[in-house]
């Protein structure tokens, strides 16, 4: 149907549109006003849209456009006007005072239904009208910037039936779903979906034209009421909370509230409000009052940790941690509770230590009855730590999910109870000590590795970690020297911890003393091989298992005691004596070796009513021994004894004792029969000596097993801990000094202090002390100028 | 997209070593747009690096470069130097089928609801679903698709759904396996439009499927197989609809006016294609009214589109609820000939007679493309007829209908530039100087509204024009005339000298007097 180019004369029809109709405005909207009264009485299935839509858009082109625009908007407005005056005013809610609980509720729904169903029938119909001013609302609207048909309805609603100048709908609005929201604060079951959709209202209404996101009739109108209506409730709730419950109570009322009020903002009231009400929430249930709540006698945060209440106390810090992510008032607390149940366990009266079984940590009979009372003390302070560390362990893993920070507050509380005890370091090497010699028989390299960490975690946090060197070395040589260490691997392995933890200085000394073992071992077998070539096959063979120590990596103090011990060997043993002196010598010229006969054990074999043994005995008991297998030798006084081996009296009378008055190894008879030993006292071979077991061994009274210091032996040993510290620190001086030249008083203080503070915590009078010392010995001087300042000498 | 292999030619451009990555590029094609696991691509390496014969040679070999995609407005913006950015931007084919795009774009988003074109179809968002199902051969997903889309492209289709002899068939088995078939269907709803045709697989897929060959683009690019490949995968399918146009869609169903309509009473041509809206066009001259069948797929009014909804929320309320939904449009037959064939096809095809309804209808239906594309044509008209309105329509007509339509940018300066040319006649006494003074009048009013200003921008334009229509020609005279120096050739023809500017300048003077007389006797005071 389209004409063809050549055809000039056409009768077309005529053009519609522009110029020719002259369309009224009044008939025009006569049509579109009734269409639009049918779309408001629901009666729209008859309209026709592209007609209304045509009439709509021949008015603009019209330029009819202003008035359409206008007319519209008084439609819609008297419209809202009649809805508000028709359907909401009957609707409003009774007042509050005059009615009972539920006739509120009830009122309350139906005024909330009715606003929903007005709000929704408004949209619907500004939806149609939309539609069908569509022309309108792009041409006109956009040409004029005039708001659209949409947002010039929205306006309408709000001011003609929220803001309806007759009856505050709005107020009314406010007040019953407020009313609602106290209600089910206080246990109802209420309708949310119709506030729901309420709220929906109100955050699709603006206060301006413009529709911005922060001016939401929803944030402007409502929030801050509620807001307000919520302080008050919660301030009111935290106090009758705080009055009537116990801690666990309050916490689970607490979440419970929480959890409440974010529900509330996702089904009930609008997501925006989501953390204001929390911040309201939490201010008052948790900021104001969890300290008192955590301080509570009965139930607070002391008897949750005490009970290992797991559960309470996750919720407890999850509560917490909303207001403070550091939770401090926790931490502190605990420290409190930490530190105060360590000076329990300090003061021995821990109450929570859970029952070992038999045989994990205990010594066998035998060797129970060395280890004396307070060895056991030491041994069971430490395992009570132990035990309060993995007690709150499991409730800073479980319930404070491995908090950083609460971890930290954990050390330092363990550090500051640990170390108020003087005598931890000792302690611990003992436990240390007890189970590479006892206790770590039989378990497996997992297991045996949880032991030793166990300690390492006790050992970081002594502060004088020299001491505890000092008395791990004496522990440590006593089990090499006797061969008590369960298995050298093991040692090896704590040893190898502490690299880890403390630097190779520390440890320096303890792999020395291995060092020594095994090359003492070696030279043993090379020493065999070379009696072996000498061929010396009359003279009956003494097997010599030798150790050679290097004196600077044993603690000799310690070992030695102050005595010296002199000993008169007896002819065959000087023999070999002498013969490995010689061989040693001659391998390592310029070194010089000295015995030690107050250590080492010797196994003699023994006819006693023919029957042979082997009997095991310290080597002074050996000496002694010896001296009755001269057979012109009947019996020997004590001092006949003293002369003849030349061995120190206290030891000779320890000896002695074991030999004749130790019930099981009476291989001596003392005459007269008494505990004590007095120079007068005989001793003779007991030929009558009989033992169950072939091959025994004759402790020593007084034993070389390890135990607790007394008094006297501390003090001696923190004499010599001073004494080398004193040392350090002046080596640290000296060392900061070169390095700096020219230092200030404090700055010294501050850098030696950080120097030192790994191996021990520097005494500031100490160093003080080492200062004056060293500018008298000339290494530093003062400052004239400035007094305060030292000035390094070379 | 990223193999072993990829890093070597990314070195090779790195390196600037042009002969080893054509090695490259012979070997593995697919690398040519491949992305490493820096995420460069071959051009933007090559761009980086300033290695302007590397990217000349991606280039021609079809490395896709356009702006409007993260590869490319890579390029462009990190190039080393302007010689490199320049070759980019010619060779940027975003722009130079631009005007393509918005309707490959529409067909796209049919099938993927990844491209999105909602400002193109109005305010229907969600894209209508397609209404067949196809079976895969050997088993696997069943893919929707679009009745009419597939009727369109692919001979197999048509003539399968012409064998059905039924038209209630939803399900439809195709030749080749669930991935054939799902390349087969982007080939026909225009994604992935640059992958070639010349490749073994892409032909038998042609081939079993019935696709058309693609045609020679019209106006090929700088030697840019990418671009040439996507222009001829879009002209093509324009074909296929300007085809289904033709053959299914463009003979409407012709009733008496009053007679009852009903679907089954559409040519079965139409029915075919299982349209799911009926536009309803009465004649002006008789009492005929007209029924197209056409589906909301393709229909870019957001009138239409809010009728069909505004009908279907009722249908849904009432219970009828059944395709297809009658749209009235108050349009003559012509124009909703012309309009849908647009819809489908994106041509427009219409007389410069009817470019001015053309332009009233699409603003009245609220589809703004097409306003543009109608200005297009009026504004390309220069024959005197506008001034007299033997086309049907005059030049004030369509300032007019600029006004109203709110086409007016491009429109005023047209009538301006016209009316300028022809000033004379206008102001000759007659029936153009009243229209010409009505004009002015209407002009003037359509400020006065608005603001305070002291000129009428008819006036303004006009004014403008007329300057320049008189410097064109003093430009258009030797150069010799205006300066002092001697002549100095003698094969220049000598022209009318002063005579000729003095004519000029004299007529000048004249129009514009006799603009201002006008003015003063309208009583403006401009």
């Amino acid at each position: 149907m389209s004409s063809k180019v050549g055809s000039r004369i056409k009768i077309r029809p005529p053009r519609k549109g522009l110029t020719n109709e002259n369309m009224r405005f009044e008939d025009a909207w006569a049509v579109l006003s009734e269409a639009l009264q049918q779309i408001y009485e629901r009666d729209a299935s008859n309209l026709s849209f592209e007609e209304l839509y045509r009439t709509a858009y021949k008015m603009v082109l019209k330029k009819h456009g202003d008035p359409l625009y206008n007319s519209v908007n008084d439609l819609v407005r008297t419209r809202l006007q009649r809805v508000t005056t028709t359907q909401l005013k009957p609707a409003r809610p009774t007042s509050a005072s005059t009615s009972s609980a539920l006739e509120r509720r009830e009122s309350g729904n139906r005024f909330l239904a009715a606003v929903k169903q007005s709000w929704e029938d408004h949209q619907l119909c500004l939806g149609m009208i939309t539609d069908i001013l569509m022309y309108l609302d792009r041409v006109f609207c956009n040409d004029n910037k005039k708001p659209s048909i949409q947002v010039t309805g929205m306006a309408l609603f709000r001011d003609n039936v929220l803001r309806n100048r007759d009856y505050d709908i709005g107020a009314d609005l406010n007040r019953v779903i407020l009313e609602q929201i106290k209600m089910e604060r206080d246990g109802d079951v209420i309708d949310r979906a119709r506030i729901r959709s309420c709220v929906y209202m109100l955050e699709g209404l603006y206060e301006t034209l413009d529709e911005r996101e922060d001016q939401k009739l929803y944030l402007t109108k409502f929030e801050a009421e509620f807001l307000n209506a919520s302080n008050d409730f919660y301030t009111e709730e935290a106090r009758k909370l705080l009055e009537v419950c116990d801690a666990a109570t309050y916490i689970e009322k607490t979440n419970d509230r929480l959890n409440e009020e974010w529900e509330r903002t996702q089904g009930t009231i609008s997501t925006l409000t989501e953390p204001k009400i929390r911040s309201i929430v939490e201010k008052h249930l948790i900021t104001d009052n969890i300290r008192e709540v955590m301080q509570l006698e009965a139930s607070g945060l002391n008897f949750m940790v005490d009970n290992d209440r797991y559960e309470q106390l996750k919720v407890l810090y999850n509560l917490v941690r909303r207001v403070d992510n550091s939770v401090i008032e926790i931490r502190r607390m605990l420290k409190e509770r930490v530190v105060y149940l360590g000076r329990e366990i300090n003061k021995g009266v821990y109450v929570f230590r859970k029952v070992t079984a038999p045989g994990e940590g205990q010594s066998g009979e035998a060797e129970d009855k060395s280890v004396n009372a307070e060895t056991a003390m030491a041994l069971r302070w430490v395992e009570d730590v132990l035990a309060l560390k993995d007690k709150i362990d499991k409730i800073w893993e479980y319930s404070f999910t491995s908090d950083q920070g609460i971890q930290q507050t954990v050390s330092k509380s363990f550090a500051e109870f640990i170390n108020e005890n003087k005598r931890s370091p000792e302690y611990i090497s003992l436990f240390v000590d007890e189970n590479i010699k006892k206790g770590l028989k039989g378990k497996t390299e997992a297991e045996v590795d949880m032991v030793l960490d166990k300690a390492i975690v006790l050992f970081r946090y002594i502060q004088d970690k020299d001491i505890f060197e000092r008395y791990y070395k004496k522990h440590l040589s006593k089990r090499l020297i006797l061969g008590r260490s369960v298995s050298n691997d093991v040692e090896r392995a704590m040893i190898g911890k502490f690299k880890v933890e403390v630097g190779f200085s520390f440890t320096s000394k303890m792999e020395g003393m291995f060092k020594d073992m095994n090359v003492s071992q070696d030279l043993t077998t090379e020493y065999k091989k070379h009696l072996a070539n000498l061929h010396l096959d009359n003279e009956p063979n003494i097997d010599l298992d030798i150790k050679v120590l290097t004196s600077t990596f044993w603690p000799w103090s310690s070992m030695s005691g102050e005595t010296t011990h002199t000993c008169i060997y007896p002819p065959e043993l000087e023999k070999i004596r002498s013969s490995f002196q010689q061989f040693y010598l001659r391998r390592h010229n310029g070194r010089q070796l000295t015995w030690q006969p107050q250590m080492g054990t010797a196994d003699i074999r023994a006819t006693f009513k023919s029957r042979r043994y082997e009997i095991n005995v310290a080597t002074y008991a050996m000496v002694i021994l010896l001296q009755f297998n001269d057979p012109n030798v009947e019996s020997l006084s004590y001092s006949d004894i003293k002369t003849l081996t030349s061995i120190p009296e206290s030891e000779l009378i320890r000896h002695l004792q074991s030999l004749a008055v130790a019930p099981r190894s009476r291989v001596l008879i003392k005459s007269p029969m008494s505990r004590d030993v007095k120079p007068t006292d005989k001793f003779s071979f007991n030929a009558a000596f009989q033992s169950k077991q072939l091959k025994f061994k004759i402790g020593t009274v007084k034993g070389a097993g390890n135990k607790v210091e007394t008094d006297k032996e501390r003090k001696e040993t923190e004499e010599k801990v001073d004494e080398s510290r004193a040392h350090l620190i002046e080596a640290a001086i000296v060392r900061t000094m070169k390095a700096r030249k020219s230092l200030k008083h404090a700055d010294l203080m501050l850098q030696i202090t950080e120097q030192l503070s790994k191996r021990f915590m520097p005494d500031p009078s100490m160093i003080k002390k080492r200062i004056e010392s060293l500018i008298e010995r000339e290494y530093l001087e003062r400052e004239t100028a400035d007094p305060n300042t030292y000035v390094y000498l070379a | 997209m990223y193999s072993p292999s990829l890093d070597v030619l990314m070195n090779a451009i790195r390196l600037g070593n042009i002969k080893a990555v054509q090695e490259h590029l012979v070997a593995s094609k697919h690398h040519l747009n491949a992305v490493d696991k820096f995420d460069y691509s071959p051009i933007v390496l090559a761009s980086l690096c300033g290695h302007y014969d590397i990217l000349e040679l991606l280039l021609s070999l079809g490395a896709r470069c356009d702006r409007d995609t993260f590869q490319g407005e890579r390029a462009v913006y990190s190039a080393l130097n302007d010689r490199i950015r320049n070759l980019l931007i010619k060779y940027d084919y975003s722009v130079s089928v631009d005007n393509k795009q918005p309707y490959a774009t529409l067909l796209s988003s049919l099938l993927s609801k990844e491209v999105g074109c909602a400002s193109l179809t109005g305010i229907f968002r969600p894209r209508p679903d397609g209404d067949a199902l196809l079976h895969p051969q050997n088993g696997g997903n069943e893919l929707a698709a679009h009745t009419f889309v597939l009727i369109a492209r692919s001979k197999y289709f048509r003539d399968l759904i012409e064998s059905l002899r039924t038209l209630e068939v939803e399900r439809l088995p195709t030749p080749s396996d669930a991935n054939t078939t799902l390349t087969a269907l982007r080939r026909m709803y225009l994604i992935d439009s640059e992958s070639g045709f010349d490749d073994t697989d892409s032909t038998k897929l042609s081939v079993s499927f019935g696709l058309s060959s693609p045609c020679e683009p019209a106006d090929p690019g700088p030697g840019n197989s990418g671009v040439n490949k996507r222009t001829a995968a879009v002209e093509t399918a324009q074909k296929d609809f300007l085809r289904l146009w033709d053959e299914y869609l463009s003979v409407p169903l012709c009733l008496p006016h009053g007679e009852l309509f009903s679907v089954s009473r559409l040519p079965l041509q139409a029915r075919s294609l299982r349209p799911d809206v009926v536009l309803r066009v009465e004649s002006q001259f008789d009492n005929n009214v007209f029924f197209y069948a056409a589906h909301r797929a393709m229909i870019q009014s957001d009138f239409i589109c809010t009728a069909i909804r505004f009908k279907q929320d009722f249908q849904l309320s009432q219970e009828k609820g059944q395709w297809p939904i009658t749209v009235s449009v108050d349009v003559s037959p012509e124009i909703m000939e012309v309009i849908l064939k647009w819809f489908y096809t994106d041509i427009v095809d219409v007389p410069s007679e009817s470019a001015l309804d053309l332009l009233q209808a699409a603003d009245m239906l609220l589809i703004e493309r097409l306003k543009s594309r109608a200005c297009l044509l009026i504004t390309t008209q220069d024959s005197d007829d506008l001034l007299t309105g033997e086309l049907g329509y005059s030049i004030f007509d369509v300032a007019r209908t600029g006004w109203a339509t709110g086409t007016f940018p491009k429109l005023d300066p047209f009538c301006a530039k016209f009316l300028a040319g022809r000033l004379e006649r206008c102001l000759e006494d007659g029936t153009n100087r009243l229209q010409f003074e009505e004009l002015v009048r209407e002009s003037a009013d359509r400020i006065k509204r608005r603001e305070e200003t002291d000129t009428i921008e008819l006036i303004d334009d006009i004014r403008y024009y007329l300057s320049e229509r008189f410097r064109m020609r003093f430009e258009a005279l030797p150069a010799h005339l205006f300066s002092d120096e001697p002549q100095s050739f003698d094969n220049v023809p000598q022209e009318p000298t002063t005579e000729v500017l003095k004519t000029d300048s004299d007529e000048y003077v004249r129009l514009t007097a006799a603009l201002d007389d006008l003015l003063v006797k309208l009583g403006f005071d401009v």
